[in-house]
């Protein structure tokens, strides 16, 4: 959705002080980010409070601000980041740390992992550019809990159908993984070098 | 490499015994074991998504927006002097015109009349002048004006309520929604009509109600005891079915029963009974089953019997409660 390209557009459209460009920016990741905060928060308001502010920050600083990576990547970070240092104010991050609910520790027992930004941004990426009906159907199934059979009845649509459209997710997640894979092999090796 | 039909209806278990020992033996080449535990991983995380519905990016902006045009006053500080002088001046012209309009809507105040419940339903009814009783639910808006109960009786609804309208033949009782119109004479029913719904239902207790659309008012639906109308706004069909989920009703009658109900229905009924968030894990916990009726309870009471009865685990952070466990079996 954000190519790298166009977050260069963006970004010089933020940076002249164009608050359509921004707005639209806030739109695209909000409910997302404020998702992916919760995870770890687990309170609305301080979720919401979190990422607005990291975009505010963009919105206060955007005279000096430079992307290194991608809108994505720094957005996702940066709520990453404000969303433990909230719970290490509140005390609790050593017992979230220690538990095994974090994705993040499993990483170093078993390196096929994904980190959690990862998985976020992937399945933001994904999820929010199905086609209208492939993500109807979709959601039947994994929000609601229908079978094939159910959605089928529901929709009147056959029952081969649904495969076709859940199928198709399942190649989108598996290409995006592939890039995943190069990217971060990539950055294995510059690290290296 | 294993196709993706397959795959995914592994992940939905959706396959037969055989199937499933087809796809465990791919599983058993590690390089298949690393793709898919990573496929595994996103699908899993992929039913946190539907939490995206709690935030609001349109609303929320309208704060943030405030943020940013505070922080451009902050900047320009010394225009700001000039400005605020400016902007003093223009306040007090809308503070006048705003009391001026106020003064004047009062003088001819009675006009109309209003009601609405807030994020807490009624306990009590609204009683309107003809003696017709309406409960409100949460989020609702009711109103009429000084017209009312001359020739006829004219409400208008956003929400839902349940009417108790008192028997008078020679008005009839005129129900406005965004999309419809409700006619009755004397009966109860509930009328449901969210401005963010994409449908408006009827559910009648007794008596007969005629519902049809604003766009054709010719085209009437007569409902009579225990019938269910609605009208559907994207495609403009009314339709009508015998029985309906008495559930539906439990935001008023505090009554919920349950018959071997799975907890896609039971969340989505409590849901709507509280006025609550509820999320869970539909795939594990679809095997759930819940038998039990409920007379008068909290929803704390409510989770707690769920809980202790099919091994789910509650855990709730303010307004948002979330069901977890390993499932029934």
């Amino acid at each position: 959705m954000t190519l790298n390209l166009s977050d260069n557009e963006i970004l010089t459209r933020i940076k002249k002080g164009d608050e359509k460009a921004f707005e639209t920016l806030y739109k695209s990741f909000f409910s997302t980010l404020c998702m992916f905060s919760y995870r770890y928060v687990k309170k609305t308001e301080i979720a919401e409070e979190i990422v607005q502010d990291v975009f505010f920050h963009i919105w206060e600083k955007r005279n000096q601000f430079e992307l290194t990576t991608s809108f994505k990547s720094y957005l996702y970070k940066s709520v990453h980041n404000n969303s433990l240092k909230h719970l290490r104010h509140q005390k609790i991050v050593l017992a979230y740390e220690n538990s095994t609910a974090f994705s993040g520790s499993e990483r170093v027992t078993g390196q096929h992992y994904l980190e959690e930004t990862e998985v976020y941004q992937i399945l933001h990426e994904v999820i929010h550019n199905l086609p209208e009906r492939t993500q109807d159907i979709f959601q039947l199934n994994r929000f609601k809990g229908l079978k094939y059979q159910e959605i089928a009845d529901q929709l009147q649509i056959s029952v081969k159908t649904v495969e076709a459209h859940m199928s198709s997710v399942l190649k989108i997640l598996r290409n995006k993984l592939k890039d995943y894979g190069t990217f971060i092999l990539a950055c294995i090796l510059l690290n290296l070098l | 490499m294993m196709d993706e039909i397959k795959l995914v209806k592994y992940l939905s278990a959706e396959l037969s015994d055989n199937e499933i020992k087809e796809v465990e033996l791919w599983l058993e080449i590690p390089k298949n074991k690393i793709e898919f535990e990573r496929i595994n991983q996103l699908w899993e995380n992929s039913s946190n998504f539907q939490n995206v519905e709690l935030f609001q990016a349109d609303k929320n902006w309208n704060n943030m927006k405030q943020r940013m045009d505070s922080l451009q006053q902050k900047s320009h500080k010394e225009r700001n002097i000039q400005i605020f002088r400016y902007a003093i001046a223009a306040s007090l012209i809308v503070i006048f015109g705003i009391s001026a309009f106020f003064f004047i809507q009062s003088t001819k105040s009675k006009n109309n009349i209003q009601f609405v419940a807030g994020n807490e339903k009624q306990e009590k009814p609204v009683i309107l002048p003809d003696g017709t009783s309406v409960y409100l639910n949460r989020n609702t808006h009711l109103s009429y004006d000084e017209s009312f109960n001359k020739k006829s009786r004219v409400v208008t609804l956003t929400g839902e309520a349940y009417f108790d309208v008192a028997k008078n033949p020679k008005k009839p009782f005129i129900i406005r929604t965004a999309s419809t119109e409700i006619k009755v004479v004397g009966t109860s029913f509930n009328v449901m009509a969210y401005a963010n719904s994409d449908s408006v239902q009827v559910l009648v207790q007794s008596g007969i109600v005629e519902m049809y659309s604003k766009s054709d008012k010719k085209s009437t639906l007569r409902l009579t005891v225990g019938n269910e109308g609605t009208y559907v706004k994207s495609d403009e069909k009314l339709k009508s079915q015998n029985g309906y989920d008495t559930n539906m009703l439990a935001w008023k009658t505090h009554q919920l029963n349950f018959d071997n109900a799975d907890m896609t229905y039971v969340v989505s009924a409590l849901e709507h009974a509280f006025g609550k968030k509820i999320l869970f894990d539909p795939i594990k916990l679809k095997n759930c089953r819940l038998r039990t009726d409920f007379d008068n309870k909290s929803l704390d009471t409510i989770l707690s019997v769920i809980k202790e009865s099919l091994g789910i685990k509650v855990s709730i952070d303010g307004d948002v409660f979330t069901l977890s466990g390993p499932g029934c079996k």
